[in-house]
């Protein structure tokens, strides 16, 4: 069984449990009037939602008085402080200037209207009217005159009007109506008489509409309507009709409107008025069903039907709005808590614009913006103040009612709409009372076929709705209960053809069979393949095939239900065609049965034959890539919520056009929508939620923008600043600039009112753009530096829906050449150009020169020819008088062909002017080609000019031509056919020819070939004639030739010194660079040439890091010279060499540097050291173009800080390893122990630091030696006793350098500082040991014994050194105390006694005790026993210890004393054995024969004797060789010790 | 492919001789011997006469700096890379004074030596 909490309903279906926020019938009908106003014009399908124009966004002033759209597309705004004009940017203002005679006559603008010649009429409230003469910016004014019958009547205007004879009519206030005639430049009043003081009194005329039958309306405000017909030219007074017939006075009209049928709409102060012109029958029009208006006394302002048929009423209360088909006004006014509602209630002008965007200029609140295209979301949001709202903004799933009404789930309560009333009721849970939802955040709604609303909530469950009981029924999680849901945190909701429920949740599906309560748990099974892939579930969807399509956060799924089995999709990243995204969203299957699929990354199209998916995503136009809901329109598109706004995607349109987006500009709720949100309606309503609130709209609604705009250039500007234009911008086809003028910009508006900023532009200047420049919604177009000439600027623009205006407009701009730019400036510059390169390169291309120079001599030379020819030429001239005008011809073409320099133009004309001048029948000239050692044709003139190919070829001794040319001589035949050289090369006629070499110097330069039709055409005079031209020819070839060359030579230089240049600033350019970072960056950086010296160029670091001035030219080496050491610096100068070794890479030059951090020295000025640096050495080899190493980049970085940084954490973590090292050495020592050691330790280490300070005075360093030493072995001993190793290798150390001293014959003071050192080291040692222990203090404390623990530890830790010793000498010994009482011993000297037994036990087992084997031989108990008693004896202590070993070896110890030379020899040999016996407490003597920790030094008797002095005992000895050692300690007790005795205990182990 | 690159392999570890050897076949070479002392590489060199040593400078018998003088007697065109643990600076850059033409750490990694070797081997 589930678990089922069951509930009753407080009150009726649709109220399930509500809250009783409606408390009377009223106030629901109140709020649902004022509702259906705020978000909905039900008979519109509109949402009236305005923009705001006002003097924020530069607006003169914020009553808008009239509003007038030109013919060009600009909005004029009138206001009572100034004229505007509106480009959908910027606004223009205008105002009356005194000083400006072309000024517009006053501020106060009443109306505005255009004529047909395109100037603009302007009313004012006091200045009479103004005409606007676009073109050239100018203000006529119109003004009363007294002493003119045919003036303005009036200055204070009311009305325009223009009608189709041009003729402005104005309404005047008191001034009758005026009809000016602007032919006649004349004023005919009506309606009001001259007065005798010379102006008029009239009526006031407030209105005037002309109707499509040209009957002109007049209104009035005091005396009713007048009409007006044109051909009988009669005025009607109206208002007499009908005077009867209506009970309300309608003479003080304020507005007429002559609707499109002839109806004429007439406002007045009283109310609304319908005239139909042709019954004369006159309605009063109620604004309002529910409120009397003459009440309320409205006053009609303006009127205004749009494109849509809505007709628009401006009143002094707001805005009425009708729709042609509808009875009934729907009112609006501003609100003040939403933004977007008319911004003030007293309408002032309402005129809709070409786009059909109704502007309505208020009294005191600027311009209001309605466009209907931009209409289409109706936004429904929670309104905190008004609980018949949402319950909450976040939005997170919709449900449809089998009734129509819509259940939608928000974060805070399930909210029920009903989409005609617009009322909203909200369903919460509530822990205090009973029933109620189960939780509040409601992600999953479902209504089942029999009406009931299932209800998923994050957290709480399902909830049922029962239609028909009014129940609640909670489903939750039983873990306990498998046939429970499967999680509580629901997601999703389904219900198939089976009625089987399909929850989707965040752990899992379920599918649920509510009619026999059976559940059925899916999850994610890790190593089933065929269970879902992930247990979070997002969407569910069945296609038309009846598969269940699952969503979930990891992969999308589809469950085949008569196997149970789930196919899952996942995105692959190597697969192109695999899902986007993992995180499926949404999923979707359109009646295309198309199956779309909505994740985190793009939206999915599933082929289900291919098992692959296509992919759109932002860079197929998507505004976002989170694809939250999919919902298909009745039109085939798809509607995609998303996390940048909404999109409509047409499957059916190619990938650019398919995509239109909407953002919250166009109404949505916000640009952020919510998974889960989304349903369309039976009635095709579509509606998507998100983060506040939700959209509900009709896809049919959507309008696109067709409005082809108008594209202006606005404004021109040179140097940033406008410039006055002889004639407006806007009319402006021609610009002239001068050279100077070389920065200017344009800007330039698509008249497009509906959203200007998405407008789109283009422009050209046509001259230097090649292409068009798409700006986007940039509009302004700027250019510098253009050359002198003609261009012309085009601008293209379109709306905000891509629409372009492809004509667009175009200005001229002339640019007047500087005079540097023009043709005899350029020639001159040339001139001194090739000069300066000249001069300039003369260094450098000497040869150059030199062969120019040649050049020049050689074409002087050869004019010189030229001219001695054509001197000879002249007085040939004078002999045949045949030939002389030929001559003259010849001459000039002589002339003519050695001016020009152009080989081709010399040719050409040269051939054809021979032919022309001698009249032959065909010229030709044949160049000598060297390489192919034949002539080529060049020219042709006459005769076979079509006939030879353009590139014949000759050989050397081919025909005639090839003769003269091979032979160097003139080939004449006066008939061919004689001729054994000529052949034919073509299909030719010639009978005569003559060809003549042309010779240059010694050079063949070509042939000259004259040809003739006739027999014997030439003559001497002829070949003479020829031969001259010929070598004109040479000379003019030559010539040509040469100044081709010079010319060639001319250009190349130029381009070189050009290159150079370039190379030179983009040099100085990065030198500038480099200076830069040279003089900024902290680190060193420098070059290195091959001999190791630092470039000029360097990082001014560098001298802070060397801590040197004036680096250049100085070696590394030499830097680095005395801050390393000398081993170190020649393996860095080997570096440096191996480095320009090309054969070692560079990783393994990094492997070696050996500066890579380098500790370096630094002197002060006197050569004292004065710190250390620690440098960072990088370098980087720079290598030329052929690969070779030519110098090394280096860095180096101060890297001191970091440096000492490491040592100090080094150090550091050293400390604190000692310091755990001591600690733990420390801590397994008894307390008291550890105290009694350190108290010893201080003292004695205190002694040995003022036995060095030689505070005792004594000179003999020898003997201060032993005292140091011996205190220390002590020391020793108790740290080796309590196993504080550290400590006691001090101490060896210690003693080590006691040795050593010793050893030296001549000790002095400088001698101790090592062990002074040593000692200070050990002193802190204790110290910090100190400091530990107090740390440990607590810990000590409790462990501190009482006294026979003391007792017992006393004997305790002898028996330990006597164990540890034993095994460090591989000996068996036994402690044998059972006669010791360490009780008895009075505190004071315990310390002193443990020490001397430490040292009596320690000589036993080293010196005493033989090893094992030698005891056994000599019979001896293998173990060796110590034996140690205490008694009182007469007031002393007794203490006895004895050892069972080999005694004392009396001829080693005389062997020794001798040694020692402090004695004679003889005298020792002299002495007993007590006397030698003494020796052992002789520092110095030790029998042992190596030196180690324990024993050896003869540093331990005499101790042992000093200590017993000091506490004023003695100590005897007793041995016998191979038995034993006995000593026999002494030390008195006073009386105050006596109480010892009594606290004595028997000790036992 | 041409000729394979004849290599010989000096030092005294056979693990990092294992190691270069690894790490070096996927190049075109033969491993035509091995030496794991300075005395045995300058024997083995004059007998196989390779084109690249890869030389330890610690071992035994003969140091590699010592190595490198023997076989650059024999082959001054010899193309020798240091692979070596020593940290001293100085004596591998007196191992590149001598002829040298590498100079590889150890521990290298894979990349390390084959980078090292594919520029020996231009």
């Amino acid at each position: 069984m589930n678990t089922r909490i069951y509930y009753s309903l407080i009150s009726s279906y649709g109220n399930f449990r509500i809250k009783p926020y409606l408390k009377t019938f009223r106030s629901i009908y109140l709020l649902s009037i004022f509702f259906a106003v705020l978000f909905y014009t039900k008979s519109l399908g509109i949402t009236l939602r305005f923009d705001k124009l006002n003097i924020t966004d530069g607006l003169s002033q914020s009553s808008v008085t009239a509003i007038f759209q030109d013919k060009q597309g600009f909005l004029w705004i009138g206001t009572q402080d100034g004229l505007n004009r509106y480009d959908g940017y910027t606004v223009v203002i205008y105002k009356t200037n005194p000083e400006d005679p072309f000024s517009i006559s006053d501020n106060w603008i009443t109306c505005i209207t255009e004529d047909t010649s395109g100037n603009l009429w302007i009313g004012t409230a006091g200045g009479g009217l103004n005409k606007f003469d676009k073109y050239n910016e100018r203000f006529t004014k119109y003004r009363t005159q007294t002493d003119n019958k045919n003036s303005l009547s009036a200055d204070r205007i009311r009305c325009l009007h223009v009608d189709l004879d041009n003729n402005i009519w104005i309404g005047t206030e008191g001034g009758g109506l005026n009809i000016y005639d602007p032919e006649r430049d004349s004023f005919d009043i009506y309606l009001a008489n001259s007065s005798a003081q010379g102006g008029f009194s009239g009526f006031t005329v407030v209105s005037v509409v002309e109707d499509s039958k040209n009957q002109v309306w007049i209104g009035t405000d005091n005396n009713g309507l007048y009409s007006y017909d044109k051909t009988s030219r009669k005025l009607l007074n109206y208002s007499e009709n009908f005077k009867s017939s209506v009970n309300i006075s309608m003479d003080q009209i304020s507005i007429l409107y002559a609707d499109f049928n002839d109806m004429i709409w007439i406002g007045t102060e009283n109310g609304l008025f319908l005239l139909d012109p042709k019954s004369s029958k006159l309605s009063t029009i109620p604004l309002q069903k529910e409120i009397k208006w003459e009440a309320t006394k409205i006053h009609i302002i303006s009127i205004q039907r749009d494109s849509e048929n809505t007709l628009w009423i401006g009143t002094n209360n707001g805005l009425f709005i009708k729709d042609i088909n509808e009875n009934t006004f729907y009112p609006h006014q501003h609100n003040p808590r939403d933004p977007q509602s008319l911004s003030e209630n007293h309408v002032l002008s309402i005129i809709e614009d070409v786009t059909g965007i109704i502007w309505i200029g208020t009294n005191a609140g600027g311009l209001n913006k309605f466009d209907r295209k931009r209409s289409l979301f109706v936004h429904f949001k929670q309104d905190i103040s008004n609980p018949n709202t949402l319950s909450d903004n976040n939005i997170w799933s919709f449900a449809e009612d089998i009734d129509g009404t819509i259940w939608i789930g928000t974060n805070r309560g399930l909210n029920h709409f009903d989409p005609k009333k617009k009322i909203f009721r909200t369903y919460r849970s509530d822990p205090l009372t009973e029933g109620g939802l189960s939780h509040n955040v409601v992600r999953a709604l479902w209504v089942d076929h029999e009406g009931n609303i299932w209800c998923g909530t994050d957290g709480g469950g399902l909830n049922l709705l029962d239609r028909r009981s009014k129940k609640i029924t909670i489903f939750q999680h039983d873990p306990e209960n498998p046939n429970t849901i499967i999680d509580n945190r629901i997601r999703t909701l389904f219900e198939d053809e089976k009625n089987i429920l399909w929850i989707g949740t965040w752990n899992g599906l379920n599918a649920y069979d509510y009619k026999n309560d059976l559940m059925i748990h899916y999850k994610h099974e890790p190593l089933n393949n065929n269970s879902l892939s992930d247990n979070r579930i997002r969407s569910l969807w069945q296609d038309r095939k009846g598969n269940l399509w699952i969503g979930t956060y990891g992969g999308l799924n589809v469950l085949d239900k008569s196997t149970g089995i789930f196919h899952s999709h996942k995105n692959d990243p190597l697969k192109n065609n695999s899902i986007t995204n993992d995180r499926v969203l949404c999923i979707y299957e359109d009646t295309a049965e198309r199956l779309w699929i909505g994740t985190f990354q793009g939206l999915n199209l599933f082929d289900r034959k291919n098992q692959s998916f296509s992919h759109f995503t932002v860079k197929d136009g998507l505004p976002n890539d989170v694809i939250y809901g999919i919902v298909e329109d009745e039109f085939g598109m798809l509607w995609l919520s998303t996390n940048n706004g909404l999109v409509r995607y047409d499957p059916g349109r190619s990938q650019l056009e398919s995509f239109k987006n909407f953002d919250v500009n166009d109404g949505l709720q916000s640009n952020e929508f919510n998974g889960g949100a989304y349903l369309k309606s039976k009635r095709g309503a579509i509606y998507f939620g998100g983060i506040n609130g939700f959209n509900q709209f009709f896809p049919g609604n959507v309008r696109e923008n067709t409005h082809i705009p108008p594209v202006v250039i606005t404004s021109f500007k040179k140097f940033d600043r406008s410039i006055t234009l002889p004639q407006s911008i806007l009319y402006t086809r021609e610009i002239h600039l001068s050279y100077r003028d070389n920065f200017f910009a344009f800007e330039f508006a698509a008249l497009d009112f509906t959203n200007p900023f998405k407008n789109q532009y283009a422009y050209k200047l046509e001259g230097f753009d090649e292409n068009w420049i798409e700006c986007a919604n940039r509009r302004y177009a700027s250019y510098t530096n253009l050359d002198g000439g003609e261009y012309v600027f085009k601008v293209r623009g379109s709306n905000n829906d891509g629409v372009w205006n492809n004509q667009g407009e175009a200005i001229r701009i002339i640019i007047t050449p500087p005079f540097w730019k023009t043709w005899w400036f350029r020639i001159l510059s040339v001139l001194v150009i090739i000069a300066f390169g000249y001069s300039y390169y003369r260094f450098k291309v000497g040869r150059i020169e030199k062969q120019r120079q040649l050049l020049k001599q050689e074409v002087e030379k050869s004019t010189t020819e030229l001219i001695s020819i054509n001197k000879r030429l002249v007085s040939a001239q004078q002999k045949t008088e045949k030939y002389a005008s030929q001559s003259r011809l010849l001459y000039e073409v002589g002339q003519r062909i050695s001016k020009d320099l152009d080989l081709d133009v010399v040719l050409n004309n040269a051939v054809s002017q021979a032919r022309d001048a001698f009249d032959y029948f065909g010229v030709m000239l044949f160049l000598f080609d060297h390489e192919r050692e034949g002539l080529l044709l060049k020219s042709i003139a006459g005769g076979y000019k079509d006939v030879f190919a353009k590139d014949l070829f000759i050989k050397l001794d081919e025909g005639m031509i090839g003769q003269a040319a091979k032979s160097r001589r003139i080939e004449l035949s006066n008939d061919v056919r004689q001729n054994k050289h000529y052949i034919k090369k073509a299909d030719e006629v010639t009978l005569s020819e003559l060809a003549i070499p042309i010779i240059g110097g010694k050079e063949l330069i070509g042939v000259l070939d004259v040809q003739s039709d006739q027999l014997n055409a030439f003559n001497n005079s002829d070949v003479d004639a020829m031969e001259t031209f010929s070598t004109q020819l040479a000379s003019a070839i030559k010539n040509a030739r040469l100044y081709e060359q010079a010319h060639k030579e001319i250009n190349e230089r130029r381009r070189a010194e050009e290159q150079l240049r370039e190379s030179r600033d983009k040099l100085t350019a990065a030198k500038k660079e480099t200076d830069t970072i040279f003089k900024n960056i902290d680190e060193g950086l420098f070059l290195l040439n091959s001999n190791t010296e630092i470039g000029a160029q360097y990082s001014q670091s560098l001298e802070v890091i060397f801590d040197q001035k004036n680096l250049n030219g100085k070696t590394l080496i030499k830097i680095l010279e005395d801050k390393i050491p000398a081993n170190t610096l020649s393996s860095i100068s080997e570096y440096i060499k191996i480095m320009f070794d090309d054969s070692i890479d560079d990783d393994s030059l990094n492997a070696l540097n050996p500066l890579n951090e380098i500790e370096l020295y630094y002197n002060d000025e006197g050569g004292f050291f004065k710190e250390t640096r620690f440098l960072m050495f990088r370098f980087k080899r720079i290598v030329n173009r052929k690969g070779k190493t030519q110098n090394i980049m280096v860095s180096v970085r101060d890297v001191t800080a970091q440096k000492q940084l490491a040592r100090r954490l080094e150090q550091t973590e050293a400390d604190q390893k000692k310091q755990i090292e001591w600690m733990l050495s420390i801590l397994h020592i008894e307390p008291s122990l550890l105290r009694e050691f350190m108290d010893g330790a201080k003292s004695e280490l205190e002694h040995i630091s003022k036995l060095l300070r030689n505070d005792t005075n004594d000179e003999n360093y020898q003997s201060l030696l032993n005292h140091a030493g011996r205190s220390m072995h002590l020391v020793k001993g108790n740290a080796s006793l309590l196993e504080l190793k550290f400590f006691e290798k001090k101490a060896h150390q210690f003693e080590d350098k006691i040795t050593e001293l010793k050893q030296l014959a001549n000790i002095s003071g400088s001698h101790f500082i090592p062990l002074v050192l040593q000692l200070e080291d050990m002193r802190n040692t204790v110290k910090e040991i100190d400091k530990l222990i107090d740390r440990l203090g607590n810990i000590h404390n409790q462990f501190r014994p009482k006294r026979e623990f003391e007792s017992q530890m006393f004997i305790k830790s002898l028996q330990n050194l006597v164990t540890n010793l034993a095994k460090d000498y591989d000996k068996e010994v036994i402690l044998n105390h059972d006669e010791f009482d360490p009780g008895l011993i009075p505190y004071e000297f315990r310390l002193k006694v443990k020490e001397i037994l430490i040292q009596l036990i320690r000589n036993a087992i080293y010196h005493g005790i033989e090893p094992l084997q030698q005891r056994i031989k000599i019979n001896k108990q293998p173990h060796g026993t110590l034996f140690l008693k205490s008694f009182l004896d007469n007031r002393k202590l007794r203490i006895l210890f004895r050892d069972d070993g080999q005694g004392l070896k009396l001829d080693q110890l005389r062997q020794k004393a001798k040694q020692l030379n402090q004695w004679k020899s003889a005298e020792i040999d002299n002495w007993n054995d007590n006397q030698l016996a003494e020796l052992i407490f002789v520092s110095g003597i030790s029998t042992a024969e190596n030196t180690d920790l324990i024993a050896g030094r003869g540093m331990g008797m005499d101790a042992v004797r000093s200590r017993i002095q000091r506490i004023k005992g003695q100590i005897h000895l007793k041995f016998a060789e191979n038995e034993y050692c006995e000593f026999d300690i002494e030390i008195p007790i006073t009386n105050n010790q006596g109480s010892i005795k009594t606290s004595k205990v028997p000790i036992h182990q | 492919m041409g000729q394979p690159t004849k290599l010989m392999i000096v030092d005294d570890s056979s693990i990092i001789r294992k190691l270069i050897q690894n790490y070096l076949n996927e190049y075109n070479i033969e491993i035509v011997g091995e030496a794991g002392d300075g005395k045995s590489a300058v024997e083995l060199f004059k007998q196989l006469r390779p084109d690249i040593v890869t030389m330890d400078i610690v071992m035994p018998e003969m140091d590699g700096l010592s190595v490198i003088d023997e076989i650059r007697k024999i082959d001054s065109s010899i193309k020798i890379m240091v692979v070596t643990a020593l940290s001293d600076k100085s004596t591998g850059i007196e191992a590149i004074k001598r002829g040298a033409k590498s100079y590889v750490i150890k521990p290298f990694t894979p990349d390390k030596l084959k980078h090292a070797f594919s520029k020996l081997l231009q």
